[in-house]
């Protein structure tokens, strides 16, 4: 009943993962992670490749334990910890094909070669590696289809394979941490040392011992079977000395380099830095000291645990979390990013006790005690779920539903941006505050300056003004807009408030500029379909602008709103309404708007003569230019003691 | 013009932060339309759809004025990094980018000492985004990048490293009252083709602790890979020769035990320490 628990949950998740990867696939990278420009590497990089690879450790570590130092009492572990490697290596090319931004490249490293590039060398160590480890793997398959001939073949030359898989995992294990060496400013000094690449790889290999100690001591529970404790007790050992240089190295590191001082500072990477190493390193090596911990399964598995998620957590420090603090990025992984890493672990877990149950990887468990494990114990025989569930696939079927469940329960689940495709966020526009200031002009230098707050005694050629301050996007940045002047000015060149309100709400004199441009950068609709409907009486009264039923209900062939509102001011601007135009009722995003208007409307003054330096760039606006605004170089300060404007209405 | 090391001199004390250069850039590369997308801070900084921005700073001379662009290392530490020889820094000086080959792996974006690479994590098929000190207009069009053409006050100049090191040197040591006696990008991370003066203390990172050492990023790395092949072939030599060795004595001592008196079995291997 355990297996078949344990077995729903990984296809539970399975299911999860396989439907962000699809997702993922259709919309791309972007949809679906929360990484960002700052943080390029999160969980997928960290923990799902980074954290992985020294977890699949226990491949090369027990390789070299039982095949090359001939220490024949973990030779009961080794193809399990084979096993293991392939697995987690295979989980890190999945994982990393779905990580990179174009998942079909993948390849390309294998036809672009570059030399002077770590990734480069990691990837070629991997792929090699992954074709040694099934090489390793493929005894066991050999085995069952009983061709003994290539067996023996196989047999004879895997030695060879044996020691390049560990050279190969020595280089890709220590080029992990080769990586980082290139990132001194962003990573945290308490994890960035040149000793990086040592101690990636030898906590690869103390890693190892406890990896395959753990999948043993969960294989042999799931199943029922006594756990071989005389190799886990010999591996304990091992990686507690293991772990106890590890520990040396780093804190002696840290010391030499003068690094001490930050043990003891109040700071969230301090905190993170001593869990890691409570976890990693300190907790085992104590516990695994003693050796009735050694010999209890229950102690190792925690002990196993513990050293797991403090070594993962190292890695995922290295490769991303520790440089939060430097580049101020901010990053919480999406629920997509959670769900692939534990779908594809959760598929590997299964493909791992698939080949459990059908080949010999554990010489303890096979054969009865899998049998066993399935029973599905007391069953209802007579209830609903036995006329689905029944055999033969009994599990089949019930794994398919579970899976199949987690495919509908995760499409509600996820975010509209992961399902949909990622949508730039809207960024509603904010109306704009009004203050009253003073304005200074010298006519001589076609200077103006405005003085706030207002003083009095600054004598009689200074006169009062009401201006606009702007700040749509509520970013801060204020421009600075004297709407009585650009009347003015309009006014001299015989134009009218047209001019800018292009367009205005039915019974309204001049709508606000946000009336119709509400966000920031994308085009809004303007026209209320429903308003219109429900002051005509609902359905009732659609050819009142529909006027030729035969003809499609489009915009092109739909009444001109000009026809029933004649005072709406004919455009001289962007918005076409009059007839024998083409009707838009879309308004241009905010910023695209001001530009449209501001800018065609200053560079023209530019080339009318205009003498203010700069008239027609975008600091006339947007920056405080002390030819154009002078004194008011606050206008952040400003901000607080000037009144918000209110939209006015328009419609009845 | 000779195109051999081409590079950027930016006078901070002369920009009014107009942006023009920003949008000559946005025009020339026909960079998308600015977005709020969610992964984006400050839709004003660096981005997928800005290659170069204007970034303000409070001094206590006043307000300036900081463009930011990919300084175009001399020893690039994204070039090192990429994976697939997607960036590449090329003779004229610029380190250019190849979207036909970028497989998105991001490597480029860590290993940056600037943070210049941005992602357009907003494309199906997102490539990376940074500026390329218009490569193509510079070496096929023999004109000046377009930041430098849109520069209205002189601000930002295009020219050889060499002479625009001069250049600098020389405003310097003509108005050494006006300029911090320094010229940024001469000596940092091995010197970057893009140059800055300034009347102030510039920060041209984001980074708590500034970027202020000497070495060359690939250095840092290179140091290391560089003894990958000896690794291998030690570490292969070692196991082999370990294997040789252990294997030869048991089976030495098996025969010892099948030959002479009876012993204790041989497949114990009592070779664990």
């Amino acid at each position: 009943m355990r297996l078949l628990t344990v077995k729903s949950i990984l296809w539970f998740f399975a299911g999860f993962g396989f439907v962000v990867i699809l997702l993922r696939m259709l919309h791309g990278v972007g949809s679906v992670v929360a990484l960002n420009d700052l943080l390029p590497w999160g969980l997928w990089k960290g923990g799902g490749v980074v954290a992985l690879v020294p977890i699949g450790g226990a491949g090369f570590t027990l390789a070299a334990f039982v095949y090359v130092f001939h220490w024949r009492r973990y030779e009961p572990l080794a193809r399990a910890a084979v096993l293991l490697g392939l697995m987690c290596y295979s989980s890190v090319a999945i994982g990393l094909t779905f990580d990179i931004g174009i998942w079909w490249r993948i390849v390309f490293p294998v036809f672009f070669w570059q030399f002077h590039s770590t990734l480069f060398e990691i990837a070629w160590c991997i792929m090699l590696y992954l074709g040694v480890l099934a090489f390793e793997f493929s005894h066991a398959i050999l085995e069952r289809l009983r061709w003994t001939t290539i067996l023996h073949l196989v047999e004879k030359v895997s030695i060879v394979f044996i020691i390049l898989g560990i050279a190969l995992s020595t280089l890709h294990q220590s080029s992990l941490g080769t990586l980082f060496l290139a990132t001194p400013y962003r990573l945290h000094p308490l994890w960035y040392s040149p000793l990086l690449p040592l101690l990636f790889f030898i906590t690869a290999i103390g890693l190892g011992c406890l990896t395959i100690t753990w999948v043993t001591l969960v294989t042999h529970w799931l199943y029922g079977v006594k756990q071989p404790l005389a190799p886990l007790t010999g591996l304990a050992r091992i990686a507690s000395i293991v772990l106890g240089a590890y520990l040396v190295l780093r804190l002696g590191d840290l010391l030499v380099a003068g690094k001490a001082g930050y043990f003891f500072t109040p700071d969230w990477n301090v905190l993170n830095f001593w869990v890691e190493l409570l976890l990693s390193a300190i907790l085992p090596i104590v516990f695994l000291s003693r050796r009735s911990y050694r010999e209890s399964p229950t102690a190792l598995f925690w002990i196993a645990t513990a050293a797991i998620v403090g070594m993962s957590l190292n890695r995922v420090n290295v490769a991303g979390l520790a440089t939060l603090s430097a580049t101020q990025a901010t990053y919480i992984p999406s629920w997509a990013e959670w769900f692939v890493t534990l779908g594809i672990l959760s598929a590997a877990g299964l493909v791992y006790l698939l080949c459990v149950e059908h080949l010999r990887v554990f010489p303890t468990i096979g054969g009865a005690q899998v049998e066993g494990a399935h029973d599905l114990g007391t069953i209802d025989p007579a209830g609903w779920h036995t006329t689905f569930f029944r055999a033969p696939f009994a599990g089949a079927r019930f794994f398919s539903a579970v899976f199949v469940a987690a495919v509908g329960l995760v499409l509600v689940l996820l975010p509209d941006s992961a399902v949909f495709g990622a949508r730039p966020e809207p960024t509603p526009t904010r109306g704009p505050r009004s203050v009253e200031l003073q304005r200074l002009e010298d006519a001589s230098a076609d200077l103006v300056q405005y003085v706030f707050p207002i003083e009095p005694d600054r004598g009689l050629e200074t006169q009062r003004t009401r201006a606009l301050l702007l700040d749509a996007d509520a970013n801060g940045r204020y421009v600075l807009f004297e709407h009585e002047r650009h009347g003015d000015r309009l006014e001299e060149q015989g134009r009218t408030c047209a001019a800018c309100h292009h367009q205005s709400l039915p019974f309204a004199q001049a709508s606000s500029c946000r009336t119709c441009h509400r966000d920031m950068y994308q085009p809004t609709q303007i026209f209320d379909h429903g308003a219109h409907e429900r002051s005509y009486g609902g359905n009732a009264d659609c050819p009142t602008c529909h006027t030729d039923p035969t003809l499609p209900k489009t915009k092109a062939t739909t009444v001109q709103c000009k026809e029933c509102h004649p005072a709406m001011v004919e455009t001289e601007t962007l918005v076409r309404t009059g007839a024998g135009q083409e009707q838009s009722t879309l308004a241009s995003g905010y910023k695209d708007a001001m530009h449209g208007l501001c800018v065609t409307c200053h560079q023209r003054e530019v080339e009318r003569g205009s003498k203010r330096p700069g008239f027609g760039e975008c600091s006339a606006c947007h920056r405080d230019v002390p030819t154009i605004t002078g004194t008011l170089q606050r206008l952040r300060e400003v901000a607080p003691r000037s009144t918000p404007m209110q939209s006015e209405g328009g419609r009845p | 013009m000779t195109i051999n090391h081409m590079a950027i001199l930016n006078d901070v004390t002369k920009c009014t932060g107009c942006e023009q250069c920003v949008s000559a850039c946005r025009d020339y590369n026909a960079l998308p339309k600015e977005q709020n997308w969610r992964w984006l801070k400050d839709p004003h900084e660096l981005s997928s759809a800005r290659w170069t921005t204007i970034r303000e700073e409070k001094t206590a001379r006043g307000r300036r004025f900081v463009r930011r662009q990919c300084r175009h290392c001399l020893e690039p530490a994204c070039v090192e990094a990429c994976i697939v020889g997607a960036l590449k820094k090329s003779p004229s000086g610029a380190v250019t980018y190849d979207p036909e080959l970028c497989i998105g792996c991001r490597y480029c974006m860590v290993a940056c000492p600037w943070e210049i690479p941005k992602y357009s994590w907003e494309d199906r098929i997102p490539l990376i985004q940074k500026c390329s000190l218009c490569h193509d207009r510079v070496t096929a069009e023999g004109k000046v990048p377009a930041c430098v053409e849109a520069c209205p006050h002189g601000a930002t100049v295009f020219g050889e490293r060499t002479e625009l090191l001069a250049e600098a040197h020389r405003r310097l040591a003509a108005e050494p009252e006006r300029y911090v006696q320094k010229v940024w990008g001469e000596h940092e991370v091995g010197g970057t083709s893009v140059l800055y003066i300034a009347d102030f203390d510039l920060a041209l990172d984001d980074f708590a602790t500034h970027v202020d050492d000497t070495t060359p990023v690939p250095n840092r790395t290179f140091r290391v890979l560089r003894h990958m092949p000896s690794v291998f072939v030690g570490m292969s030599a070692v196991m082999g020769g370990t294997y040789w060795i252990i294997e030869r004595r048991q089976r030495l001592q098996k025969e010892g035990a099948s030959t002479g008196a009876k012993d204790e079995d041989g497949t114990g291997g009592g070779s664990e320490a």
